[in-house]
Order: C-alpha cells, then structure tokens, then sequence
C-alpha cells in the first residue's frame, strides 16, 4: 500500500499572488502546507505586469508566470490550443503527476486541464464559487465547467452547497465530487491582548464593495441601525463600484463621525482593522465559502458559525438591523480568546492539505484511458455540445500529436529539485549542482 | 456582343461560358489543385526550416583567470563578433529558466556591477543546461 507516496503537484489558476483574494490565498496555503507534507508543488498562472517567468516564493514553492497577457478581469485569453506547447513543457520538466486546477472563472485553468487530459495525466478541479444559471454569462460559464468535469478524476468542493451547485451545474457524478472546507490563518488573525470596552460598540464591515457582496443591503442597513443605536459606529473597508453610494448614503444622513470609509485594505492590515471592532458584519448574498467570517471569528469578533458564535438574518434591511441589535446584546458574553481557540481547532490549512491528499491518491488509483475510451464522456454532454467538445478533444490530440514529431518529450530537459538550505551561509545553488551530479 | 463572338469564332457557346462542364476536366482540375498545395505546402515548410536555421558557427568562452572573460560569437559567413567583460565587472554567473509563450528553456547570463541588464552568455545559440552546467561552474571559480 503506498500511502507515504510523494505526489509531484500542478496548481493552475489565472488567480495567484501578488494578486490578493480567497482563491490565491487557498492556493498559497495549501501549497504551503503541501510542501512541508513533503510534496513537490508547482504554480502555473499568468504574467502579472511586469512579473513573468519564474519566481519562488516562500519555502521554495516554484511559481511559472507564463506571458499570456490578461483580457478580461484577470483571464487569460481563451485560445483553446495556444497554451497546449507551454502546459506540455512545464508539465515534461517537472515530472508532475497530478494537475489541480481551481476556479470555474479561470480560462487558463479549464484550458490547462483539457491539455493536461489529453496528454494523459490525472486531473483534479476546486470550485471556490457558485454560481446561477440563468443569466447568458452563467449558461456559458456552466457549459464549459460541464466540458472540463466530464473526464475528472475527481472534484473538490469548499462546502456542502458548492457541492450541490457544482453537481447541478456540470452533472458530474457526486460521488467523484469530494468536501474540504477552507482553512484560516490562525496564527496570522489572532484576538487583540486587551479587550475593547463596550461603551462604544464598533461594527466592522471589511469586503469588496459589489453588488454580490450586498453592498446595496448595506445602504440600508447602517443608518437604520446607527438611528436604533446611539452607540453604535460603523468601519467600512474595501474598494469597490458601490463606494460611491456608501458615500452618498453617509452624506445624507450626516454620518460622517458614525461611519468610517477606509478604502481598499491591503491583506497586511486586515487583522489590525479587525481588532479595532467588536461584532464583523457581513452582508454577502452569496458565498460558497466565506473566508472573511472565518477570520473575524478568529480575531475574536462576534460573527457566523456554531450557535453562540454567530446570528444569521435574511437578506432584507429588516431583518439585518434585528439581527445586528441582537449581537449588540450578545456582546457582554463574548471572550475573544475562547473563540480563537475553538477556530484553531475547527479549521487549519494542514487538516485541508491532509485531506488533498487523500483524494489525489484516490485520482492516481484511477486507470489510464486511450483517447477513444474517453470520448464518450464528452458526447454525452449534449446534442450539438457534445460533438462540438469531442472534435475539440480530438484536435488537442492531434496538435499533442504534432508537437510530439516537431519537439519530442526527450528533448525537454527536465529540471533538478531545488533544496533550499536553511543557512544562511551556504549559497543555495550549491545544492542544485549537487543534485545535478 | 456575345452572340457577335460565339458566330466569329464558330464554337459552342458552352464551352466559352462554362470551361469545367465534363467529370473528366473537373477531376484533372482537382487533381492539379491537390498537387499545387501540397508543392506550396512543401516549399513554406522547407522555406520556414531554413529560416529556422541561425547562421551562428560557434560560440565560445573565454575564461582568463585574475583578468576577465572573452565571449565569442563565429558566424560562418567568417564574421566574428568578441565582447571582453573585466573579472571586476562580473558580481554573479547565474543560469535561468525564461518562460516564453511558447516555451520555456535555460540560458546562462552574468550579473554586472553597476548594470541593470543582465549579459547573455550564449545570446545566439540556446545549448542545453548539461553543457550549461560546467561553463557556470567554471564562471563561478574564476569570479570568485
């Protein structure tokens, strides 16, 4: 039984630092959290700015940041067979086994997982959102997951209703679709040392100031509660198209010494803003996973999660502002401490990692499959949809094909493991050459 | 005017007006056009391989130990381009992966004192990192 067995890892995503946000920092920590579990780990998004090529970030993780410009809010642009010589490459030099791809949104994660198949090697998708499927944008979006999960090895959702949204979305069979609910940064978001007092209570909003992060709601919201509530200030941070209506909303009712705007919050400060409130409201209308609560939770406010740690409320103005004067009267009882300590011991990025890789031992377990056998996976998706992906499918293998004649996997050199050396006086090329000999 | 011409010339109308009537014509036309692609197709693969082809002899390194480093690049039109970079210039000999579109390969390149660009060892050829490997190693012990 070979449950000690080292996996060689691809992650793919547009979405990677130094961009900030819930997927790059899942895919940071979990790479973390791999690598010290002994796996080799590797990073594949696209070029940001002037960054392109390769980084290593902290603890020695291998980051590829391939030219292909942005077009769309952060996407690469779609070109079906343009990334198939670079995917090829990167996956031949590193010797990878496995590719995990996160994010419905991300072009270059769907194209990197088709020629990733096509080429033979096991493939693993993370949803991180969900999504409708009504409107135009959601059908097609829902289409191409459908494409990209007909031939998974397996699927990991972030929590129970992103599982049954991504089952329904895509129709791939639940059982293939395994729940590993995110992790938070204990160490980073811990409680302030002294406790606030509470003659003043300060309610904390910190999110991306869009319409599905309810920023609407919260134009009704903070009024109506800062005229029930005398004592009651508000701290809003975060950037966003709705900014301007907060800040209407704020001229109009005169709350200028009630509501504090702080603008966009870089990821270092997030914890000291958090400290400085007492209760983290958070007025998202949808969320598969929201690692925002999570880390107020873990600084100690008063937010979501089991019973006594959170109070849920409806969508609706109403509704919010009585549930927010019922937090106000929960707070005498509250112990930031105890919270952080139960967080710590609820959700930790090595429990996640653990669990990653279980299921990619359960993908490497499946067997290998000839372009043939796989085809009909494809056809079933649909009438026209399905034969549409299976020519594609079978031009990527052609083209894979192609490549194959004009530059054979021999001629890729692969490239040596790189073992950092913690002293600081030894140079760390030293041990590269010492692998290469 | 066509009526003038058909009487002028005596032929059948048909034949002026409609050139590929017969299945015999239309499949030599075919058969024509199948063997100009595939000579047009050959020449633009021959023409690309040739163009692919970099007119670079050799290139070569130099190492005077204590006193610098001569880079050569030998094109076989008899050409022969030198650079000489001063042993003080050079702080660091690294080897870098480039991440292309397209590809990614190694290349060897010398970091300068004083100088934002990096100096390319190899800026013609593109060997492969077993032969990068030694001419680092030796780049390294005569900076040093």
């Amino acid at each position: 039984m070979d449950q000690q067995r080292k996996h060689r890892i691809l992650m793919v995503s547009d979405f990677f630092y130094p961009n900030f946000g819930g997927v790059e920092s899942h895919i940071y920590y979990l790479s973390q959290c791999l690598l010290k579990l002994g796996h080799k780990v590797v990073v594949m998004t696209h070029a940001y700015g002037n960054r392109s090529g390769v980084r290593y970030v902290t603890n020695g993780l291998k980051v590829y940041y391939v030219p292909w410009r942005p077009f769309l809010m952060q996407n690469t642009l779609p070109t079906f067979y343009g990334t198939l010589p670079i995917t090829r490459t990167i996956l031949v030099r590193e010797r990878i086994s496995i590719v995990h791809g996160h994010q419905a949104f991300s072009t270059l994660c769907h194209e990197a997982l088709m020629h990733a198949r096509t080429m033979g090697y096991k493939i693993i998708f993370t949803d991180h959102s969900l999504y409708g499927f009504a409107d135009v944008g959601s059908i097609h979006m829902n289409k191409v997951l459908q494409f990209t999960l007909a031939d998974i090895s397996q699927a990991i959702c972030v929590s129970h209703t992103s599982k049954e949204n991504t089952v329904l979305r895509s129709g791939i069979t639940p059982e293939r679709v395994f729940v590993i609910p995110n992790a938070v940064d204990t160490a980073m978001f811990s409680p302030a040392p002294n406790r606030l007092s509470c003659d003043e209570i300060v309610i904390i909003v910190v999110s991306r100031l869009v319409y599905r992060k309810g920023a609407d709601l919260l134009v009704e919201v903070i009024p109506e509660v800062c005229h029930l509530f005398p004592n009651v200030r508000f701290v809003v941070g975060g950037d966003g198209p709705k900014r301007v209506r907060l800040e209407e909303m704020r001229e109009k009712y005169s709350l200028q010494d009630r509501v504090e705007m702080l603008g966009a919050v870089p990821h270092s400060q997030v914890r000291s803003v958090l400290i400085s409130g007492h209760i983290f409201l958070n007025s998202s209308l949808t969320e598969a996973f929201c690692i925002a609560i999570l880390e107020a939770a873990s600084c100690g406010l008063l937010t979501v999660l089991p019973d006594d740690m959170i109070v849920l409320a409806e969508p609706d103005p109403g509704d919010m502002v009585h549930a927010i004067g019922k937090a106000i009267h929960m707070l005498p009882n509250i112990n930031p401490h105890v919270m952080h300590s139960r967080m710590k011991k609820l959700y930790s990025w090595h429990d996640v990692a653990k669990r990653t890789e279980i299921v990619y031992d359960c993908a490497l377990q499946s067997s290998d499959e000839n372009l043939l056998q796989r085809l009909p996976r494809y056809l079933k998706c649909g009438a026209w949809a399905g034969k549409l992906f299976g020519l594609v499918m079978i031009v990527n293998f052609l083209l894979w094909q192609l490549l194959e004649l004009w530059q054979p996997a021999e001629s890729i050199e692969e490239v040596p493991d790189l073992v950092l050396v913690q002293n600081e006086h030894e140079e760390p090329m030293q041990d590269f050459v010492e692998a290469r000999d | 005017m066509i009526q003038s011409s058909v009487e002028a010339s005596g032929g059948l109308p048909s034949e002026r007006l409609n050139p590929i009537s017969s299945p015999m014509e239309q499949s030599t036309a075919i058969q024509e056009l199948c063997i100009s692609s595939i000579w047009s197709i050959l020449l633009c693969f021959s023409l690309a391989k040739v163009l692919h082809h970099k007119p670079v002899k050799k290139e070569s390194v130099v190492i005077m130990p204590a006193f610098g480093v001569q880079l050569e690049t030998h094109y076989w039109s008899g050409r022969v381009i030198r650079r000489f970079v001063p042993i003080s210039k050079i702080l660091k000999p690294v080897l870098n992966e480039c991440v292309t579109p397209v590809t990614c390969h190694w290349s060897l390149a010398l970091i300068l004192r004083d100088e934002d660009e990096l100096m390319l060892v190899f800026q013609k050829l593109q060997p492969p990192v077993r032969i990068l490997v030694p001419v680092w190693k030796a780049l390294c012990a005569a900076s040093h």
